[in-house]
């Protein structure tokens, strides 16, 4: 997880990290992400502050 | 939909443990995430991992680490298998199982993966009815070139499950591979759109 905050925009982690902090948005939808790195850097970012969460995921 | 605790992430891949199994999925799969307030909450597991994720966790590792173990994965979209990892080439990896035997099964066509964390077997078989090295045929570096060597053969795509899936292999044409089915129909399917290969030996 080294690293993450120095790859992703500041303002992309804080986001993130308020979403999850308020857990009002830990909901997020993925599918126009798709395939697209910029995507799998938010979501890793949005899995990282949310670790020990009892989370459903669809695939 | 899968449920569990968030436990940890990877470069592609992440893992949950849903109270019995750890469940490894690649990020490339996950479509939507919610945090689950309907069931009750399970405990964090105490166990270890069963595989390595002090180095590195990525889907190509976590393959590495699933060599020669027992696991259940999912690539189409109904139907898990049963079976183990014996090779990671560059775009596929080979998966025996002991139903369908020897699978092809490009990398980014796999759903999940579940290690078995007991020393159970799939099916309860004995252990010397799993071969160390099943694949009868040579490996090529990628999925393209592994499907050429099956031309003339009999293969069944994606499980089976469509007979427009099952038939002779007659030739690859740029992106699109040929078969003819039981019928004496010609069916062509997109390479990327295939998620297992396997053949009757």
């Amino acid at each position: 997880m080294d690293g993450i905050s120095k790859t992703i925009p500041l303002v992309l982690v804080e986001w993130f990290y308020h979403a999850s902090k308020s857990r009002l948005h830990l909901f997020f939808n993925l599918i126009k992400f798709q395939d697209s790195e910029r995507g799998t850097r938010a979501l890793r970012t949005l899995v990282f502050f949310n670790l020990q969460t009892y989370v459903m995921i669809e695939i | 939909m899968h449920h569990g605790i968030l436990l940890d992430i990877g470069s592609d891949v992440l893992v949950i443990y849903n109270g019995e199994d750890y469940i490894y999925i690649p990020l490339i799969h996950v479509q939507r995430m919610l945090e689950n307030v309907e069931d009750p909450p399970i405990a964090v597991p105490s166990n270890e991992y069963p595989m390595d994720h002090l180095h590195t966790l990525s889907l190509r590792s976590i393959l590495n680490n699933a060599k020669g173990m027992f696991s259940e994965i999912q690539v189409t979209k109904h139907q898990s298998v049963h079976g183990y990892v014996t090779t990671i080439l560059n775009d596929y990896f080979v998966f025996y199982s002991p139903v369908y035997k020897t699978m092809y099964i490009p990398i980014n066509h796999l759903k999940w993966l579940i290690p078995y964390t007991s020393s159970q077997t799939p099916y309860n078989l004995e252990n010397d009815i799993f071969p160390v090295n099943p694949t009868p045929l040579t490996l090529a570096r990628t999925f393209e070139l592994q499907l050429e060597k099956l031309i003339g053969k009999i293969v069944v795509f994606d499980l089976g499950t469509d007979p427009d899936r099952i038939g002779q292999l007659k030739g690859i044409h740029g992106s699109f591979v040929e078969l003819v089915t039981a019928k004496g129909d010609i069916v062509f399917s997109h390479l990327e759109h295939i998620k297992t290969v396997h053949y009757p030996s």
